[in-house]
């Protein structure tokens, strides 16, 4: 007996002598560990995410126990609410899940404390392979809660066939597009040309005007109750420059996004988001149900002409709860395999968004794309990011309701002021109602 | 035969025999154990548990199913009727039938707001993804495809979420959309094409059919401008005159599927399906799949081939994965051919719990053997050591002094000392008996020396004896040599004729006196009277020829010497 004792004695011996040779995992493929997830890139089964998430799980997910599972598939401004839905446990929510896609400030709200750190996975020359603005914007109190797996900025989207005609008729050209004075000269043109029709609808207007200011002057600086200083002549002249515009309805704030407005044809084109490409439809359809091919064209923001170039930088990152050792690890393997160079340039050149290594930006140039209207946007992209600095957008709290405020203020009056600037009343005096508006808001 | 000497049974111990008792009891308990088990069910295999599992989740989703398909169904015509309602409302409103509502944006815009709100509501009701209607009109009738063109609304839930209810405008006029605040689909278009729509035609078709019967479950499609799967649920709409208004219906799409069917299992690894019916083959790209709600399930986008069967279950396999599983049909669409439900795991998962199943039998034989020959050996040593124990002792010096906990040992023990008692009295008796036997044979033997001293004194006596009478016997002889010789032979052939003449009665006195007997003792011997006797010497002598009784025993004894003589002769 004593024999056998001794002998399985040595056997677990040898066996922990063993396993100290083996990589220190918490990961087991026999018995798989599950990361639920939420994410905000299409909500189709075949979306570029799903589809890169079912790749995960056949792949390095399978080889290294880790599965993958897609729980909601939501809109960015709807996600925070739904996890602190779910987080309270409310009837009829799900899960709360491993995996979510939130902006920095969403992870503020939630509690940073909550969230796992990636920094204490990643090691330093894993993380330098990223875009150091990139990581820098996930971080809350030196903490890394928020990895970036792929940045979006703004770009000007336009209807390739009717600008066609409109440049034939009018000899406007792209490069007329390259500044602002250009745009809005242009915008003038097509309304005219288009008999009313107005030439573009901004998603977001006021960060052209952000972006305007802090060409012009190097900074922007907020009020304390988190809005712009209605005293600064700069940020006064800016906002008017766009002010004019929309009172002689030559551009408009889209409703909600512009891509639904150039694919039903009442604008011809807008500007938005970068990740709107996948948004815009291959015709644009007229209510009298006859049709056109989109024929998408994608430019860089306009230029303000000042010393220096700013551009928006957007999009959320993924976030995990920090629960289980083994789902921290688990998290960490996945978002390095999402966001490896090749893989993250296959998925943002399919979504719009700008990858987050700088190995993933240099190989856009030589990416072949499938379709000619995101060849044009990543043109575009790669423009603005040589010549333009990137700026991330405002995160504290109330901005965003009272930029919703404003533009649903300026879509309320921006039909009477058209009216009345076709009856003749001054761009000028119609614009200041609109500042009016804008110095209401804060 | 010869018997190695540890399995002859004759020399085992008395420690081996306890053993291997207890071992052939442990095995027979075992052995009933086991029996028990498999007669009360007890022993299902990881198979069976695998094929009773599938089964009961094959039950629960068919149910599912059934239920989900069987509301839809019921939604659609209560809904169709209503829509139908509506239109004619909004028709007879502006004064319009519904041919007439071709070419005429607006009054198709007008009519298009007021189905919105009844399908938007039947949409936030309905277990579906999405609602539509298609209205047998269109709002150009001039273009070329103006045919398959048909103007409509289809609503779309842009998330699943309780919380995340809003609304995409899939097809229909933007303008009634922008009015009740729905955004665009990406791939929005204007009107329906009924030549992509599935089975638009036949569901014309059916319009004359009760409602119950004339409602379709299509086929997977895939949406068009988009890569999401979704079956529809359409019906006919029909006016109160039997006009046929166009089809409404909802679609389940492949997202809303997965989330919606997730079902409660243990099996982690839970895929089901609901497909298209078809022989041996399993179109998972043409399916609607869920799975497990707490695992995960691999996205199937392969056709799977029924290559046969394992444990009960239907084997599938592609060129890279394999399942195990089980099919059924479920009717849809009345009067079409029946769709096929699948749930199946991967076989994969399958192998490993065969595997572990064995494993686990096998660790628990090991394990039983270990602590069955373990226990065996500890608990025979346990009874007997103080057995043993109180055995050395007993064969030892100490037997009084032994200790023992087991009465047996102590009336063993006691039983022994008797013996040992009576023993030790009977071995006292024994020895005085030989302490007197000694003290006897030693006084025999004195006496015996003594004897054979008065032996050897009286041989030597005897031999003495002897030489005289051998002397004497040879003096005899010389005597009767010379006597002999001295005789007158004639007088002695006198002699010995004369014995042959002697009676009965003369010979006996004869003899007696040869004998040495004097007169006396032969008248005691023969008890005749001396006068008799005398008669009788009378007559011997003269028989014989001599003068006295002397010489009458002189010539006996010559003629005794002479017979002795010609007998060694």
């Amino acid at each position: 007996m004593k024999k056998i004792a001794a002998l399985i004695l040595a056997g677990l011996f040898l066996l922990s002598l063993f396993s100290g040779c083996a990589d220190k995992t918490l990961l087991d493929p026999r018995d798989p560990v599950t990361l639920t997830i939420w994410h905000v890139y299409g909500e189709q089964a075949d979306a570029p995410m799903n589809l890169l998430i079912r790749e995960f799980n056949d792949t390095v997910g399978k080889e290294k126990g880790i599965q993958i599972q897609v729980t909601n598939v939501t809109g960015t401004s709807k996600l925070l609410a739904q996890l602190q839905d779910s987080m309270a446990n409310k009837p009829g929510t799900s899960e709360v899940p491993d995996l979510f896609s939130c902006h920095t400030q969403n992870a503020v709200t939630l509690g940073a404390e909550k969230l796992l750190d990636f920094s204490q996975w990643f090691t330093a020359k894993e993380l330098a392979e990223y875009v150091p603005e990139f990581i820098e914007s996930g971080k809350i109190d030196g903490k890394l809660a928020v990895f970036p797996v792929s940045k979006s900025t703004y770009a000007l989207f336009i209807s390739g066939g009717e600008f066609s005609r409109f440049s034939a008729d009018t000899g406007v050209t792209y490069d007329s597009l390259s500044d602002w004075e250009g745009f809005f000269a242009a915008a003038e043109k097509y309304y005219t040309w288009s008999g009313g029709k107005p030439f573009c609808a901004f998603d977001y207007l006021i960060r052209h005007m952000e972006l305007d200011v802090m060409s012009r002057t190097g900074k922007l600086d907020y009020t304390e109750g988190g809005w712009y200083d209605e005293n600064d002549p700069v940020i006064r002249d800016s906002f008017l420059m766009f002010a004019r515009a929309l009172a002689q309805g030559h551009v408009v704030v889209s409703d909600l996004y512009a891509n639904t407005q150039v694919m039903t044809g009442d604008v011809f084109s807008g500007i938005g988001s970068s990740a709107a490409v996948g948004y815009y439809n291959d015709v644009i359809t007229y209510p009298d149900n006859t049709s056109e091919p989109m024929q998408l064209q994608v430019l860089p923001l306009p230029r303000s002409g000042g010393e220096k170039e700013y551009m928006p930088q957007t999009g959320v990152g993924l976030a995990a709860f920090a629960t289980t050792e083994q789902k921290a690890e688990a998290a960490y393997e996945f978002v390095k395999w999402f966001t490896e160079s090749e893989r993250n340039l296959d998925f943002v050149t399919k979504t719009g968004y700008m990858p987050v290594t700088d190995g993933a930006f240099d190989a856009i140039e030589h990416y072949s794309f499938a379709d000619e209207g995101y060849a044009n946007l990543y043109r575009a992209i790669r423009t603005m990011h040589a010549d333009y600095i990137p700026v991330v957008r405002p995160d504290f709290e109330g901005f965003y309701d009272k930029t919703n405020a404003l533009y649903a203020g300026i879509r309320e009056m921006q039909p009477g002021l058209v009216q009345r600037s076709k009856n003749g009343e001054s761009a000028e005096a119609l614009a200041e109602e609109i500042w009016a508006l804008f110095c209401s808001i804060g | 035969m010869r018997v190695i000497p540890a399995l002859r049974y004759s020399e085992w111990t008395l420690k081996r025999k306890l053993f291997v008792y207890m071992l052939l009891l442990a095995v027979l308990i075992l052995g009933v154990l086991l029996t028990c088990l498999i007669l009360f069910g007890r022993t299902n295999s990881a198979a069976e548990t695998y094929t009773d599992a599938l089964d009961m989740q094959m039950a629960v989703f068919e149910k599912d199913i059934a239920v989900h398909f069987d509301h839809l169904a019921a939604s659609a015509i209560s809904m169709s009727d209503e829509l139908a309602a509506v239109l004619e409302e909004n028709l007879s409103v502006l004064g319009l039938s519904l041919a007439e509502l071709s070419d005429s944006g607006k009054a198709i815009a007008d009519v298009q707001g007021a189905l919105l709100v009844t399908l938007r509501q039947r949409l936030l009701q309905a277990d579906c993804s999405g609602a539509f209607v298609i209205l047998d009109a269109t709002v150009n009738s001039a273009l070329n495809d103006a045919a398959v063109s048909r103007t409509g609304l289809y609503l779309q839930l842009n998330g699943y979420h309780v919380s995340d209810r809003e609304m995409l405008l899939y097809r229909g006029s933007p303008e009634v959309a922008g009015q009740h605040g729905i955004a665009l689909h990406r791939k929005w278009r204007l009107e329906f094409r009924t030549d992509t729509f599935p089975d638009y035609a036949k569901l014309a078709s059916r319009a004359s059919l009760p409602p119950e019967s004339a409602y379709l479950v299509t086929d997977l499609i895939t949406l068009p401008g988009t890569s999401e799967h979704a079956l529809l649920l359409a019906i006919p709409m029909v006016g109160a005159d039997g006009t046929f208004y166009g089809i409404c219906g909802y679609e389940v799409s492949a997202s809303y599927f997965t989330v919606c069917h997730a079902q409660p299992s243990k099996l982690a690894h839970l895929s089901c399906l609901l497909t298209e019916h078809h022989e041996n083959i399993l179109l998972t790209s043409e399916a609607l799949c869920c799975g497990s709600a707490d695992g995960y399930f691999h996205d199937l986008t392969a056709d799977y081939a029924v290559i046969g069967t394992k444990g009960g279950l239907t084997h599938f396999k592609d060129e890279q994965f394999s399942y195990l599983g089980i099919t059924r049909s479920i009717p849809l669409s009345p009067g079409e051919k029946p769709h096929l439900l699948a749930v199946m795991i991967p076989k994969p998962d399958y192998d490993r719990a065969l595997l572990k199943n064995l494993l686990q039998i096998a660790l628990l034989t090991l394990l039983l053997i270990v602590f069955t020959v373990s226990f065996s050996r500890y608990f025979s040593r346990r009874f007997l050591s103080p057995l043993l124990a109180a055995l050395e002792q007993i064969k030892s010096d100490k037997r009084s002094e032994t200790q023992s906990d087991i009465p047996e040992i102590l009336d063993l023990i006691e039983y022994l000392q008797r013996q040992e008692r009576e023993h030790g009295e009977a071995i006292s008796a024994l020895e005085m008996r030989n302490m007197e036997s000694e003290e006897r044979h030693i006084r025999l033997q004195a006496e015996y020396e003594t004897a054979l001293l008065a032996f050897r004194r009286v041989e030597e006596e005897y031999s003495a004896a002897r030489d005289d009478l051998l002397r004497a016997q040879a003096k005899m002889d010389r005597l009767a040599y010379s006597r002999k010789t001295e005789i007158d032979p004639d007088d002695y052939q006198t002699f010995l004729d004369g014995l042959q003449t002697l009676t009965e009665a003369e010979r006996n006195i004869f003899e007696y006196y040869l004998a040495g007997k004097s007169a006396k003792e032969i008248l005691a011997i023969t008890g005749i009277k001396e006068s008799t006797l005398k008669y009788h010497n009378h007559n011997l002598l003269g028989k014989l020829g001599v003068s006295s009784r002397k010489q009458m025993l002189r010539y006996a004894e010559i003629m005794r010497h002479q017979r002795d003589t010609e007998a060694e002769e």
